[in-house]
């Protein structure tokens, strides 16, 4: 059986010999980009744009991938200031970045059917205000916390991919953690 | 509530928190939490924000599907150097050199052609030669008769039989320039040549009994230079006064001496 390429060896190969190769690492990743761009950005819409153009900037700079760091690294990278771009621009346009003025923002949120307009309503003001409070963080700290809740990454690969000691990841978590913890208890959840 | 943690057990809390600690460091660790409060409740804490983010995911992002990534895929894309720089380089570059990067870049096409080149120009000039050679075989290989020739020199000068129209023999009086020396077949039947060197015969006959000819036919049984022709001669049939056409082509005197000689077999068997 023909052993898993690692994500340098798919690109080298994209390089010289098969473009499809990139498609292995886009296959590979794209979930968690995605992701990555969704917690980054909370919008379907702006994630999935995120999404597409990091992995067309990647494409298009592959020649220009060094190998100095690692393949996901540089993804990351990528996403992250497409995130970044994504969200000065908004701000420009003075866009409502996170939510309507009303709070209530159907397309964000997909209730369970089963649930109770009551509960639905709870809910979905319980994870508006974590929305306010995690676009809150600071770039670091969000990017951090990110990649742990949505990526599902493990320590050991968001200091890879970050580039930084395993102690410092633990320690931006904790801290990103704790400043959640405080501002989700200083906004009380109104239900209407 | 008090959230400084004099433990400062940050790091190991988040691990166990994501459940990232296991074997003795994690038994140690639970062992420290079920007798320290503060780090009990900074768990509290910790695990309160991780379960409301956990939340807004699974309820938010985890029924979207992937986007599908579409990228075109261009094989020309990967080269050692851009292809911006490629194209500008081609651009930019003069025919010559354009012409010189094409002998560089397959020299194997270079080499077939400077063959091909060779092979042409060595096939032009045996072609060339045989059919000079030809020209001298056709001439010395009269079938009726063996005319004796004599060579030119560069004192000679030329003068040709034409062929009339009636198939008469008729002398170019006037004088043409010598022809290129050629050795070979033309060589033989020379008389009085010692002096001569080997040249083509051009217009030289003997043996021709009776035939019209202009003023400077040559006299028969004898070898005629060429100087000799111009005289006129009583062996010779007498022949119009016609305007002779000046010729230098041997081939067409060749072929005026064999038609005469045939008219002087026809006329002699008659």
């Amino acid at each position: 059986m023909r052993e898993a390429l690692t994500d340098e060896q798919l690109v080298e190969s994209a390089l010289t010999e098969n473009p499809d190769a990139f498609g292995e690492i886009v296959k590979k990743w794209e979930r968690k980009i995605f992701a990555l761009c969704f917690g980054m950005l909370n919008r379907e819409e702006d994630a999935r744009d995120a999404t597409q153009e990091t992995f067309i900037s990647a494409y298009r700079n592959l020649a220009n991938f060094r190998g100095e760091a690692k393949v996901s690294s540089w993804l990351h990278r990528i996403a992250v200031n497409q995130c970044l771009t994504k969200q000065r621009k908004v701000k420009v346009r003075g866009e409502v970045y996170l939510e309507d003025e009303n709070g209530n923002n159907e397309s964000y949120f997909a209730a369970p059917a089963s649930a109770s307009p009551g509960k639905t309503a709870e809910q979905n003001e319980r994870l508006r205000l974590v929305r306010i409070a995690v676009n809150s963080l600071p770039d670091d700290l969000r990017q951090v916390i990110v990649m742990k809740e949505f990526e599902e990454m493990t320590f050991q690969e968001i200091s890879e991919v970050l580039d930084m000691p395993l102690s410092t990841v633990k320690s931006r978590l904790y801290t990103a953690l704790k400043q959640l913890k405080m501002k989700l208890e200083r906004t009380p959840v109104e239900v209407v | 509530m008090n959230n400084e943690n004099s433990c400062k057990f940050d790091e190991e809390l988040v691990s166990y928190l994501y459940g990232e600690m296991s074997g003795p460091d994690k038994e140690s660790f639970e062992v420290h939490l079920k007798g320290c409060n503060s780090c009990m409740a900074e768990l509290d804490d910790l695990s309160l924000a991780h379960s409301s983010v956990l939340e807004f995911k699974s309820v938010k992002f985890d029924h979207l599907q992937t986007p599908v990534i579409e990228i075109e895929y261009d094989k020309t894309r990967f080269v050692p150097k851009s292809n911006t720089e490629a194209q500008t380089e081609s651009a930019s570059k003069p025919w010559f050199a354009a012409v010189r990067d094409l002998f560089t870049l397959s020299p194997s096409w270079a080499t077939a052609a400077t063959a091909f080149g060779a092979l042409a120009l060595t096939f032009g000039i045996f072609y060339f030669a045989v059919n000079s050679n030809d020209k001298d075989v056709v001439q010395d290989t009269s079938p009726k008769a063996s005319p004796s020739v004599s060579p030119k020199t560069e004192s000679n000068v030329g003068t040709n039989y034409s062929q009339e129209p009636g198939n008469e023999l008729v002398q170019n009086t006037k004088p043409t320039p010598t022809p290129p020396v050629k050795t070979g077949a033309a060589q033989k039947n020379l008389v009085d040549s010692g002096d001569q060197p080997a040249v083509p015969v051009k217009a030289s006959v003997t043996n021709v009994p009776k035939k019209k000819a202009s003023k400077g036919t040559t006299d028969d049984n004898k070898s005629v230079k060429p100087k000799a022709l111009d005289k006129p001669s009583k062996a010779l049939p007498k022949q119009k006064d016609v305007a002779i056409p000046d010729t230098d082509d041997e081939e067409d005197d060749t072929l005026r001496l064999a038609d005469m000689f045939e008219e002087i077999t026809a006329k002699n068997t008659k």
